[in-house]
């Protein structure tokens, strides 16, 4: 009786029998979705050794129905399990960004640590382009984003009384994408507007997003720039303090550069303030702003 | 009589703690401290309380005490039903979503079978083992996730409902360990230290399933914790070991596997072991093999079954070992 539960045993826990071979997976890195009326227009960049981005593009009325159009033209099997970026137009964004997160959660292989980005342009055109320098396609993107917000992020704002979701902008300009410039306001799943430059800064300081900012100060009509690193927000009893290494780049100006850089940063941060509590992006209220800056020269 | 150690009584002790941790505890960590700290009235009940069905005997009479030995026979099958259809989902949902779940369920009825047939000694070495493993499995998680500890989450002190959730979870984590009370005094090695070991064992498994649920609510905070069949295998997704070893969320989620696998091997080996004590009758293992595979296999409603399990380990593993000890004492 032992022998053969034994023997049996042997051949059915080997764990052998849907085996998938890594040569025939496509490992999906990046996701764009674009919505036009009322078809979901999904790409796929698929990772591949010898070519760096492949994408394949599929349509549907329903998100599941364009991926499945994916999955019937190409020839291997679609794993979503190293996802990083999802992509996404401003249609989609404003309209049926609740369909796409239940789909997420649903997905049995999605990875819990994928960003979500909204563009102005065509999603396609954002994960088409590659860096030279890049080797990751997913990442490329990834790299230079402040803000980066994963869809479980998202949904945690959503949820929470009081608080709503924003997602990182990225835009393509001739032929170079531009992160940092904007961030995308929602209420609850619709999109509802986009932040400026300054306000941008300003939500990046006080979220702790940011480690290295350059701004640009008038001094007696004359130019004065300075390069802020290390930068660390810590936000405490509803006062905001923050500490820099300042490093002037350029300068022709005999005034108290800390205290410019000082008024520099608070406005920037009461721009961001004025955004957040208005779309009610972090809890709470904000009292009082301190700031720490170390000049070097 | 072949004994078992004291050491190997102990891990018994935290696989039972930790075998229902998974997906079934959605409750803060306040309630889990307050429920570990009014755990200690069961637990002190089953320090005293060994050979149960014996005990109960004694107490109750011949009658009664076999009636309320086939009850808890049935409540041990219960829990084991709870927990293999809780370990078949795991593994369907998480890892073999496109196997048919009676199959997954024919793989894991070899195994429980085969094992029951050995005795205890067996048993517990091969419990040894995979403790051995958990303990790796849960450090490599600790290591990959500390750092990604949200302490606003963790800030949030809900204390609403907080009696009927601390008494779901007690059934669930603490109320197991009386499964434990099947063994004769005599089987254990060192007994003289039993009583602080089963102390000790009890608070480090509370700290564990603690542990737990800090990662589980500071990881993914208590909204999002909600929208999860299996919040504790999403968060072991996200671990990340150094910033070179991503994507091992399905390694470490073997760690509940083993869990509730060593789980079901204990309620199995109690109800088998109380079976030929009630009955006498020594070659037990085929009917008792039919009935694990038919338990298994079958499709069964876990949530409703939860439900029943709560009042009646109450009042089976709490109230009723209160009463016979109180009855045996005089």
């Amino acid at each position: 009786m032992k022998k053969v539960l034994i023997v049996i045993m042997i051949f059915l826990l080997s764990g052998c029998f849907d085996y998938k071979e890594l040569n025939n997976l496509a490992i999906i890195t990046k996701m764009a979705i674009d919505k036009n009326n009322d078809t979901y227009e999904i790409n796929f960049s698929i990772e591949n050794l010898n070519d760096k981005n492949i994408i394949y593009t599929g349509s549907g009325k329903s998100i599941s129905e364009a991926i499945d159009n994916i999955k019937n033209s190409i020839p291997k099997k679609l794993y979503i399990g190293h996802l990083s970026t999802i992509v996404i137009n401003e249609n989609m964004a404003k309209k049926n960004m609740e369909q796409l997160i239940d789909y997420l959660l649903r997905l049995k292989e999605a990875p819990t640590k994928a960003y979500i980005i909204v563009t102005k342009n065509k999603a396609k055109d954002i994960i088409e382009e590659i860096e030279p320098f890049e080797s990751n396609t997913g990442k490329n993107i990834l790299s230079n984003i402040n803000t980066k917000i994963t869809y479980t992020d998202f949904i945690k704002s959503v949820i929470k009384k009081n608080t709503e979701p924003i997602l990182p902008v990225v835009n393509k300009a001739n032929r170079k994408l531009n992160s940092n410039k904007s961030i995308a306001l929602f209420k609850k799943y619709k999109l509802i507007g986009f932040t400026g430059e300054e306000e941008t800064k300003g939500i990046n300081l006080i979220n702790n997003n940011i480690d290295e900012l350059i701004i640009r100060l008038n001094c007696s009509k004359k130019n004065l720039v300075v390069r802020l690193s290390n930068i660390n927000t810590k936000i405490k009893d509803k006062t905001i303090l923050i500490k820099a290494n300042a490093q002037i780049t350029e300068s022709n100006c005999n005034k108290n550069i800390k205290l410019l850089i000082d008024n520099k940063i608070k406005k920037l941060v009461n721009k961001g303030i004025k955004v957040t509590e208005k779309y009610k992006i972090n809890k709470g209220k904000f009292k009082k702003i301190n700031i720490k800056i170390k000049v070097k020269e | 009589m072949k004994k078992i150690k004291l050491f190997e009584y102990d891990i018994m002790l935290l696989f039972l703690m930790n075998g229902l941790n998974l997906g079934l505890i959605e409750e803060n960590y306040i309630t889990i401290i307050f429920s570990m700290l009014i755990g200690f009235i069961p637990l002190l009940i089953f320090i005293k309380t060994k050979n149960i069905n014996k005990l109960n005997i004694t107490s109750f009479g011949n009658k009664f005490g076999n009636i309320i030995n086939i009850i808890l026979v049935i409540i041990a099958f219960l829990i084991s039903i709870i927990a293999t259809s809780n370990l078949i989902d795991f593994i369907s949902n998480e890892y073999l979503y496109n196997t048919p779940k009676s199959f997954i369920s024919i793989f894991f009825a070899i195994p429980f079978i085969y094992i029951l047939t050995k005795d205890i000694k067996v048993i517990s070495r091969t419990l040894v083992i995979f403790f051995f493993i958990e303990i790796i499995l849960f450090l490599l998680s600790i290591f990959g996730l500390f750092n990604q500890i949200k302490i606003n989450e963790l800030l949030v002190f809900n204390t609403d409902n907080i009696i009927p959730k601390s008494i779901k979870v007690i059934s669930f984590i603490v109320l197991p360990i009386f499964f434990t009370c099947v063994f004769k005094k005599e089987e254990i090695q060192n007994n003289k230290q039993l009583k602080q070991h089963m102390i000790t064992t009890y608070i480090i498994g509370s700290i564990i399933v603690f542990i737990i649920k800090i990662f589980n609510i500071g990881i993914l905070g208590n909204d999002l914790l909600k929208l999860y069949k299996y919040p504790e295998h999403a968060v072991l997704k996200l671990a990340n070991i150094g910033g070179i070893i991503n994507n091992i969320g399905s390694i470490l989620s073997i760690f509940w596997i083993i869990n509730l696998f060593c789980f079901i091997v204990i309620t199995l080996y109690y109800s088998k072991r109380s079976l030929i004590q009630i009955t006498k009758f020594k070659n037990i293992h085929i009917i008792f093999s039919i009935l694990i595979f038919l338990v298994i296999v079958m499709p069964v409603n876990a949530s409703l079954l939860c439900k029943i399990y709560i009042p009646l380990s109450l009042i089976f593993f709490v109230a009723i070992p209160l009463l016979a000890i109180i009855k045996d004492s005089k």
